[in-house]
Parts: structure tokens; sequence; C-alpha cells
């Protein structure tokens, strides 16, 4: 017992004070399972998965809620769009390379208009059902999408709400494909999916060759900046004193500025350039370019490491 | 966080306490080894780690991302305590590429005058993924998918309200989607043009009466005319209100009988008449605290509503329904009966799986069918996962670092045990077999470990031919990224 006969508590107890501390009104002392990374697992070879959101771009730290799967660009693969508490909205556009795949909308002559809860069985595939929820508050189309893989059409077998089996195709991948009970095996209407968008990935400095510089016979740090970076200009002092390194600095800079005149106001005196805008949104995150950064390469002119400040510029160096 | 919740079920264990008193100063100690790796060095301070007893980057020239974290440990030791650690760091490979690194590893911690250092280091498995262009791209602002800032903090209903109803609502055969903030209920029509080719056109839709959160919108063709309308829920006072669809525009056509603690909602022909019915789960927040962490029964009582057809719903009373603290609901014939059953995944305890018979009655058959899945449930998702003819249940969960540990240290009854592992074990799958059973096969596979998960769905995200499964996680998130 406390000093005051109030009963003491143990930290799972104040625990307790924290949870209801979220279970009520108010702000929130700090992060609570906050921050975390999401999920993508792919299925391997030997029946398990592999996490892979990151590597995937389902790059996202906000606290998600609704998830839903959709082909929104129309090309005939699925998106991912993610609703956030605080009401952020993030699409990931599915831009990847894919296999063929065909959509399904089905229309019984029994059931709701939406032909939810209809099953249809692809040899090989599996089964699919038409539904109108997924995951946390969600609702979707009855429509339904099946990855072909490198197949060119598909044979299914539809099990309607009234029980009745009907088999449908061969349907051409690349398209949606109108089912309507009483009509297969063919289907009543297909419209074929857009083409995909090409993509153009901006330019990773994996060398020094990528970024226009010249080879050194030292190992090279190359130093980017924006005018106004105050973390940048900090930086300065420390690689002005490099022995045996060649310093560079990357200005990314309005057209009418040049790379001197910025890196002069900022303190930085070593050899300035203009940093491409490609460059920059490779090495953005979030669509920013987070500074201090600094790109260490080795005398060969390859990427050893990229680091957000010079404190580990001695590490990087050996 | 779980580890809070489980740590109140496990009845004021002092000893338990002190590890984790012990773990909050390693954890201290671990963010410091994570951040000299995300400052570049592939040493860390002697101080804080042995040499060579850390993870150390082998691909990643750029470390983005790091995270260590303890998933055992011994409550044995003055100045040493064997530990058992979980590992991932995220970033760029030296051609660009993504990459994560990952890993566990047995080790031993040792007190020093300085603080607790990590003394050995044992790598039980490492695994590296890598793309050099990564599948998604993210599009949300190009395309114009952006919400108004909301003012101050969050309420707690907005920490979990949440909702999306995509559909092609104007029939221009693009999709759009509906989504709520907690304030409003939003639509964003895709329309052509813009940098991607397409973008969205957002309009308000419906805004929740003072007093009332928006929780959730939930679509389907309740007027079966052949387009999709909506029913918005509200959270508290005000009862769901329907828009009806009429040639693309989504206007006020009634609503329900009663508001309440309202958070998501699903539309299915339940009673197989041809029209949507509604199903309707509650998450009593202000109404007290779960009567039980681990099988709470002062929740409410799922709510179906029959629907006519034509816009109108009528209440649709289920016998001895449970009163959980549910959060969201799923419905397909799971168990091959003809018509769609209803799941419910609900927080604090079992979740449900309504039975609609032709002859009106409503069985829930959740632990007849070993479906229950007792934890803290968020979401569910149906489909044949492993493409064998049968379908399969996704149910998201929470995996906690923090709950394995303190779980791990448990020593009290072992089929209390039992429940408090599947607690903080993570997401789960059922998955169907061939006698009309299912087999949870979740760690088996390696799909549990979602975190503090909410959206969990199933997918063919490369058109492959086989799924992946997707999660959307993170309860609250502050600026300060301490973690409570």
């Amino acid at each position: 017992m406390a000093p005051g006969g109030v009963p003491a508590l143990t930290p799972s107890q104040y625990a307790l004070i924290d949870y209801m501390i979220a279970l009520v009104p108010g702000e929130l002392p700090s992060s609570f399972s906050g921050w975390e990374p999401k999920r993508l697992w792919r299925p391997i070879g030997d029946g398990g998965y592999e996490e892979v959101a990151y590597a995937e771009g389902f790059d996202s730290r906000l606290d998600g809620r609704s998830l839903v799967p959709a082909d929104f660009d129309g090309d005939g693969d699925l998106e991912l769009l993610m609703l956030s508490r605080g009401g952020r909205l993030q699409l990931f556009e599915n831009v990847g390379v894919n296999g063929r795949a065909v959509e399904l909308e089905l229309h019984g002559k029994t059931g709701p208009l939406d032909a939810e809860g209809v099953i249809v069985r692809a040899d090989g595939l599996g089964a699919f059902t038409t539904t109108l929820a997924r995951g946390y508050a969600t609702t979707v189309p009855p429509t339904l999408h099946l990855g072909l893989g490198e197949k060119s059409d598909v044979s299914v077998e539809v099990q309607w709400r009234d029980g009745a089996r009907e088999t449908f195709g061969p349907l051409t991948a690349g398209a949606r494909h109108v089912l309507q009970q009483g009509e297969g095996p063919k289907a009543r209407a297909a419209r074929a999916f857009a083409a995909p968008r090409a993509e153009v990935r901006p330019p990773w400095p994996a060398s020094l060759k990528a970024l226009g510089l010249e080879l050194a016979k030292t190992p090279t740090v190359v130093q980017l900046f924006t005018r106004g970076c105050k973390p940048c200009a900090d930086e300065a002092p420390v690689l002005a004193k490099l022995e045996g390194v060649r310093v560079v600095a990357l200005g990314l800079i309005a057209d009418d500025d040049t790379p001197q005149a910025a890196a002069a106001s900022l303190g930085i005196t070593t050899e300035a350039k203009r940093l491409s805008a490609g460059t920059a949104e490779a090495l953005s995150r979030g669509g920013e370019l987070p500074l201090p950064l600094l790109l260490v390469y080795g005398a060969d002119g390859a990427l050893k490491r990229v680091l957000p400040g010079p404190a580990q510029l001695g590490d990087a160096l050996k | 966080m779980t580890a809070l919740v489980l740590a109140l079920a496990l009845a004021a264990d002092y000893r338990l306490d002190d590890i984790e008193l012990l773990n909050d100063s390693l954890e201290d100690r671990f963010d410091a080894i994570c951040s000299a790796l995300k400052g570049g060095a592939r040493t860390v301070p002697d101080s804080l780690a042995a040499p060579g007893a850390h993870p150390v980057p082998k691909q990643l020239v750029w470390v983005t991302s790091c995270s260590l974290r303890a998933l055992k440990l011994d409550d044995r030791g003055v100045t040493s305590r064997a530990v058992h650690l979980l590992w991932e760091l995220e970033g760029r490979d030296a051609n660009g590429g993504r990459a994560i690194e990952r890993g566990e590893a047995d080790g031993r911690v040792k007190k020093l005058p300085g603080g607790w250092r990590l003394e050995e280091y044992v790598p039980a498995w490492s695994h590296t993924v890598q793309r050099d262009q990564p599948r998604y791209l993210e599009v949300g602002a190009l395309t114009g998918l952006v919400l108004p800032p909301r003012q101050g903090p969050p309420s707690a209903t907005h920490l979990m309200a949440s909702g999306l109803a995509v559909r092609d609502f104007d029939g221009d055969g693009r999709l759009d989607f509906a989504a709520i903030d907690g304030t409003l209920a939003h639509l964003f029509r895709n329309v052509a043009g813009g940098e991607r080719g397409y973008h969205f056109e957002r309009s308000v839709l419906a805004a929740a009466p003072k007093g009332s959160t928006a929780t959730a919108v939930v679509a389907g063709d309740f007027d079966n005319d052949g387009d999709a309308d909506l029913v918005v829920l509200f959270f508290q006072k005000a009862a769901p209100l329907v828009l009806k669809n009429e040639g693309g525009q989504l206007t006020p056509a009634g609503s329900l009988d009663r508001g309440g603690r309202l958070h998501s909602a699903l539309a299915s022909d339940l009673d197989g008449d041809g029209n949507l019915d509604l199903a309707i789960v509650s998450y009593p927040f202000g109404s007290g605290v779960p009567s039980n962490m681990l099988e709470a029964k002062n929740g409410e009582p799922v709510r179906l509503y029959k629907g006519d057809g034509r816009l109108g719903f009528k209440a649709w009373p289920v016998p001895g329904a449970p009163k959980r603290w549910g959060l969201a609901a799923q419905s397909a014939d799971l168990l091959g009966l003809g018509r769609p059953q209803l799941y419910v995944a609900n927080d604090f305890g079992s979740n449900d799986l309504f039975v609609f018979d032709a002859d009106g009655g409503i069985r829930n058959v959740a632990k007849a069918m070993g479906l229950d899945d007792p934890g803290n449930g968020m979401s569910a998702d149906v489909a044949d996962l492993d493409s064998d003819g049968r379908l399969d249940l996704y149910v998201a969960n929470m995996f906690s670092k923090a709950g394995t540990r303190v779980v791990g240290n448990y020593t009290g009854d072992a089929k209390r045990k039992a429940v408090l592992e599947k607690f903080s074990r993570g997401n789960t799958v059922y998955v169907a077999q061939p006698d009309g059973g299912f087999t949870e096969r979740a760690v088996q596979l390696g799909v549990n470990r979602g975190l503090w998960a909410f959206g969990s769905v199933m997918y063919d995200a490369d058109d492959d031919g086989r799924l992946e499964v997707a999660v959307a996680n993170g309860y609250y998130s502050d600026p300060r990224r301490k973690d409570l």
C-alpha cells in the first residue's frame, strides 16, 4: 500500500492506465504500436512465404486501416489502396512485371443483382468467390480477378447462387469477361484491359560516372545540398578537413541559380556542381530529398555507402 | 503493446514487470545500435556491443530503417542474461535496388558500469530480399487522393474509424470509391487524365452529425436497379444513413432505425431472398473497459437487417448473439452450404461464424468449426490461399514482440499460457481441409507476424496464379517515435 492508503500499482497496472488512455478521447502521450512497416508476403517454392513489402514498394509507416486490392488504372493488375488513421489515403499503383489475368463479372438468374456468393473454380488456380467485403471495413465490387501466369486463356466452372454449375471458356487473358448464367460456355461480352504504362525509373547514382563526375585516384565523398540547408552548412567544415579524399558538392538548385553561389551561401568551399532532378528523385524518400546526405565512392568509382551526415565517414572510408 | 493487455491478464506478476523494465533499458541500447547502423556504420561503439555482436548490413549501402528487439529475455541473471533477438534492416543496395535484411539471433547481454552491452550474438537465421525495381509506386497525391486535414488530436473513435467502399458508382467503367475520415464521407470519382492517365475528383457525400463520428461506409445494390448504393455508419447517436444511386449521383434516401456504437458493416444476401441484407458490428468505445481482456462479454451483439430490395431495412434479431467488441465482418460460403456465412472478427476474445439455415434459423458455429480464433481479431478475408479448390480464412490479429517476450516468461497455468501465446502470435490462416474442417497454419507458412494488423487481404499481386497476403497495420503513431 502506498502512502495515503492508495494501493500501489505494478507496472502492468500502470500499463492498464496507458491502455485506457487509448480508449478515451484526448492526446496520447506517445506512439502506441506506431510506425509499423506494412507487410506483404509472397509465396515461395517450398510452400512458405517471404515478406517483401518494403522491397516491393508497399512502403508506408502510416497507421493502416482499410486495405483493398483493385484495378484502378484499368490495366488488368491490382493496385493497393490504403486508408489510414487520420484520413490519409495512399494508392500503390502496380507497375511491376506481371503474368496474364482475366477479370470476371458475373450475373446470376437468382440471388441479388450484386452477384456475391458465387464460386468460380479453375484448374490449377483453385477457387474464387465473389464477395462484397474485404478485410477491415471495406466493401468491393462482386467481380473476380484471376491471375493466370503464362496461360493465354482459362476455362472456369461457375457455381451460381442457386447451386447450378456451368462451364465458361476458354476466356482470353487480358480482358474483363461478362458471364451470364445460362449462356455458357460463351461469355456475353469481353472488354480488353488498358495497356500498362511504361515506367521510366530515375537514374540511381551507382557510380561517379552516373553522376557525371570524373574518376579520382582517391575515394570521393559527394555532399548533396540545397540553398538554406543548415545541416548541410554544418557538415561543410568537417568535409573541408578531410585528407586524401576528393569532396564534391552537388546542389539541387533553381535553374537561374549557380552551384558555386548556392554552395558559397552555405560555407561550402569544395568543388560544386548541379545535382540532376532525376538523381534527386532517385534518392528521395516520401517525395523529399533527405538532407543532409553524403554519397561515398571508392577509388574505383563505385558507390560504397550513403550516409545521413558525416558522423560515420571514418567507418565508411575504411 | 499487446504486452500491456497481456500483462494485465497475467495478474500483476512483479517478476514479469521486472523483466520488462530491464527490456526498456535494453531497447534504449538496441536503438543506439540501430542509430549507428542508420548513420552508415558497420561497427558500433564498443559500449553498445562487442565487436561483431550485432546485425551487420551485407548488401545495403544505405540503411533507412532498423529494428532490433528481444523476442525472449531470460528472467535469471543480475549481470548477464540470455536474449533472443529479432532484427530487420531496410534500405538500398549499391545499384539502387530495395533490400530487406532480417534475421533472428541468440545472444547474451551483460551489465557493465556504462549500461547493458550486447556481448554475444549467434545468428539463428538470416534472410535477404532484394528487388531491382519495386512492384508498387505510391501515387496517392499524384492522383488527387487527398483528404482535408482534421484539426486537433484524434478522439478514441478516430483511432479506429476507417472505411472504404470501392465500386464503379457512375458506370463509366472506372473504379471509384467512398472513404470515411471520421468527420465526413467522401466520394472519389475516377476520371481520365492527369500524370498517371487517371485521377480522382473528391466530393463530400455526408457529414457526421454533431456528437457522432462517421465510422464506415458500405456499398451494395440495395434497390436492385443495377448500380451501387451506400450506407454510411456513425458512432454514438446518428442512425446509419442510406444513399441512393441515381445516375451516379448519391443522394439521401432514409436511414436505419437507430444509431449506436457502430463500427463497420457488411452487405450480403444472408437469408437467400435475392436482396442484400446488412450486418453491423459495434465497438463500444466509451462504455467502459472490456470485462475480460481474453474473452470480453460486455460488448454488443452483431446487428442484422433484412433488406427489402427497395433500400428498406428491417431489424433481424440474432437470438443469443454474443456481446462482442466487434471490428469487421466478412461473408462467404466457407462451409460449402450453398449460402454465405457471416464471419465477425472481434477484439478481446473469440470470433463468430453465423450460419443462416433455410428455415430462418441462425447458428453460431465458430467454436464447433474451430474458427473462433481467440485473440484480438481485427479483420478477416476469404480466398483459396493454397489453390486447392477450397476457400480458406485469413484473420488479422496482433503479433507483438513484447507480448511474445512477456508470455515466454510466464510460468503459471499451462492452459492459460497457451491462450496468451495465441493472443500474441499474430495473424492466423485457417486452411480448408478435404474433410470439411480447417487447419490453422499461419506460423508454419510464415504469414503470422503482421504486427498490430488491421486490413489484411489475400490477392494475386503479380498474376502468377498464386495469392499474396498484404497487411495494413499500426495503432497510433506520434511524432515522438518512442513507443509507449
